[in-house]
């Protein structure tokens, strides 16, 4: 996949219209960082271009149906079930992701090793989006769709995480990443949904 | 990709509280609590037995209505499950499979074993388990229609309740006849179709 482009995206929530008109084009190797006021749209939008939502008008091209070899959508819920182990929660995801998980090697680089046995509610908020980032690593997908995944995490992993995201663009990867705090992260295109909201 | 989601399904309820052994625990003390409050005869008892049998078949898919799709619509997994290349009738299909094998097959099991302590004979035990056989599936994907619609209402398993009981009650009206497993078998073709429209309506819904 080469680029995203969205054309003349409106959204509308009930009688609610959330955003109108709202027109980008995303190539390989780029980050498109999408700020906004809360309920100015931002999930909604990723949400619209993982293909949860249809658009209300215009279109999203490559126009299909997005399975999860071509995005990776990694929202505020961390997809994990919280009175099993860390390491269940691992091997539920290998069936989903179809991939056998190696969870030594991805709970040191997460640095949770000494967690692997411990439910996931005694996991603090950090350590929890810690573990659902870990989803981007199960396996490659040509977009990754982050929304508001820096929350949580301290300066020392949001670091980490916008070096992740750095490896993944130079690979020629698409990002398209939501926030309503202020990121260290060098974008290459910026929208604020609030302009776009009626 | 079917596979793995039917199995996923079955090693999340082997590692919650869903398991074969509590599903079976919790159905053999239900038709043991009723004895012990209405005082039956032989004959009785059997009858009661009969129709305890399906209350407890009811009762434990009743339970189950917060954890079908509505547990995975909560912490986020069922964002991972629509973005897998499987289609939704396909996955009602596996949530079908998962739900008959957690809480019905237990009770389709333990029903033989335990109808001798009912005074049941071996002909009416054969019976009953067909019956239970036959018309478990469609009480299964009748529990898992009505949750795909309604999953997001957090914690609202009474309201579900209310709603799936009423549709029960033709499979308990026949449940209890012996020989009428081609009705229950024709109630549960009904409703197994029925209820891969209500999922993948509901399904195509989560995301508005």
């Amino acid at each position: 996949m080469d680029y995203l482009l969205a054309e003349n995206l409106s959204c509308i929530r009930g009688s609610n219209t959330v955003f109108k008109n709202l027109s980008f084009k995303v190539s390989r190797g780029q980050i498109l960082h999408i700020t906004g006021a809360n309920g100015s749209g931002k999930t909604s939008l990723l949400r619209m271009i993982a293909g949860f939502i249809y658009p209300s008008e215009g279109k999203i091209i490559p126009e299909k149906n997005y399975t999860h070899k071509d995005v990776h959508f990694v929202g505020k819920k961390y997809a994990l079930k919280k009175n099993l182990s860390v390491e269940k929660n691992l091997s539920l995801w290998s069936y989903l992701y179809q991939k056998k998980i190696n969870t030594d090697q991805i709970l040191s680089d997460l640095d949770l090793t000494q967690y692997k046995d411990n439910d996931i509610e005694v996991l603090s908020d950090g350590q929890k989006r810690r573990l659902s980032i870990a989803r981007l690593f199960i396996h490659s997908a040509p977009i990754w769709l982050l929304d508001e995944v820096h929350v949580h995490l301290d300066s020392e992993w949001q670091v980490k995480l916008n070096h992740y995201i750095y490896n993944y663009i130079n690979d020629g990867g698409i990002v398209l990443i939501s926030s309503n705090t202020k990121i260290e992260l060098n974008s290459n295109i910026d929208i604020n949904l609030t302009n776009y909201n009626v | 990709m079917f596979k793995n989601l039917l199995l996923r399904d079955l090693r999340l309820a082997y590692y919650s509280s869903s398991n074969f052994i509590y599903i079976g625990s919790f159905f053999i003390l239900v038709t043991i609590l009723i004895p012990f409050v209405i005082n039956t005869e032989t004959e009785g008892l059997k009858s009661v037995f009969q129709g305890l049998i399906w209350v407890g078949l009811a009762l434990a898919l009743l339970l189950a209505l917060d954890r079908i799709f509505s547990s995975d619509f909560d912490d986020g997994n069922l964002d991972i499950i629509l973005r897998m290349e499987v289609s939704y009738e396909k996955i009602y299909l596996s949530k079908l499979l998962s739900v008959w094998i957690t809480y019905c097959l237990p009770i389709v099991i333990i029903v033989p074993l335990i109808s001798t302590a009912f005074n049941l004979t071996i002909n009416e035990t054969i019976f009953i388990t067909i019956n239970l056989f036959c018309g478990s599936f469609g009480m299964a994907a009748t529990a898992i229609g009505i949750n795909a619609l309604l999953m997001g209402l957090k914690r609202m398993i009474y309201l579900k309740s209310i709603i799936v009981i009423p549709l029960y009650i033709p499979f308990m009206i026949f449940g209890v006849e012996q020989g009428s497993w081609p009705v229950l078998s024709a109630l549960s073709m009904i409703a197994v179709v029925v209820a891969s429209f209500a999922t993948s309506y509901g399904l195509r819904l989560y995301g508005e």
